[in-house]
């Protein structure tokens, strides 16, 4: 039976075969180009053409004390093989055949657990079934 | 291994003097991403990573007789850079900088709320690690 569902320590999120831990969300931003006609007359509405897809994304996980190699595999310009499987070994799964960091923003606070959040291009995202 | 936040063991330093009663620390490491537009219909475009730069923010607390706080934040001051938010017990993770230089600063003093200062920082060679023993 299909259910509902969200993150948990079930899912699997790596870079390179490295898994990264405590993730708290992962967001997928495919954003195509669209293309629009000014051909029309008066009020006819524009013919609109898809164009190329921008593939984008974002992680954010908490951060331990000790756990400064998980800093380490997400450097800007890090790359690898992407895989997330956000509800764990079964239902739908994300790969790219390569993710590359862009950015990162780390913040440490007294109000606040600490945490980081990276920016991720994608090449050959995709999502399948596992 | 814990989750952490910044506490009184948390040790920040900008040219060797002590930051006192830091609340809180970001680093943004921004890359530029250079995007092709080569690529025919609606095909995924090809990315590349471009340069990065490494900025950051740095709020704190401030007494009223600590006018030398003051003097260690003022715009244009540089100097290594050394952030141990959970303190410096080893193995734990630091931020260190050849250099940070303050690139601006916000100082408020409300009726509503206690005084702080907000400083933007820009650095040269920002790395992590873990503290050695």
């Amino acid at each position: 039976m299909a259910v509902k569902f969200r993150r948990s320590n079930d899912s699997v999120a790596s870079i390179g075969g490295d898994a990264l831990t405590c993730v708290l969300d992962v967001s997928y931003d495919e954003q195509g180009d669209v293309l629009v006609s000014d051909c029309d007359n008066a009020a006819g509405k524009k013919a609109q053409v898809l164009g190329g897809i921008v593939r984008t994304g974002t992680l954010t996980a908490e951060v331990e004390s000790n756990d400064e190699a998980q800093l380490e595999l997400i450097d800007p310009g890090n790359t690898g093989a992407w895989i997330d499987r956000p509800y764990g070994a079964s239902g739908v799964e994300w790969t790219a055949t390569a993710v590359t960091v862009s950015n990162r923003r780390f913040v440490s606070s007294r109000n606040n657990l600490t945490t980081y959040e990276v920016g991720l291009f994608f090449s050959g995202l995709d999502h399948s079934s596992i | 291994m814990a989750k952490f936040r910044r506490s009184n063991d948390s040790v920040c330093s900008l040219a060797s003097h002590v930051l006192t009663c830091v609340l809180d620390v970001s680093y943004d490491e921004q890359g530029d991403v250079l995007v092709s537009d080569c690529d025919d219909a609606n095909a995924e475009k090809e990315q590349v990573m471009g340069g990065i730069v490494e900025t950051g923010t740095m709020t704190a607390e401030i007494n009223d007789d600590d006018e030398v706080q003051l003097g260690y934040v003022d715009v244009g001051t540089s100097g290594a850079w050394l952030d141990q938010p959970d303190g410096a017990t080893a193995t734990y993770i630091q931020w260190t900088a050849t250099a940070a230089t303050v690139s601006s600063r916000r100082v408020t003093s409300s009726r509503n709320n206690l005084t702080t200062y907000e400083i933007g920082l820009i650095f040269s060679v920002l790395d992590h690690s873990a503290i050695s023993a």
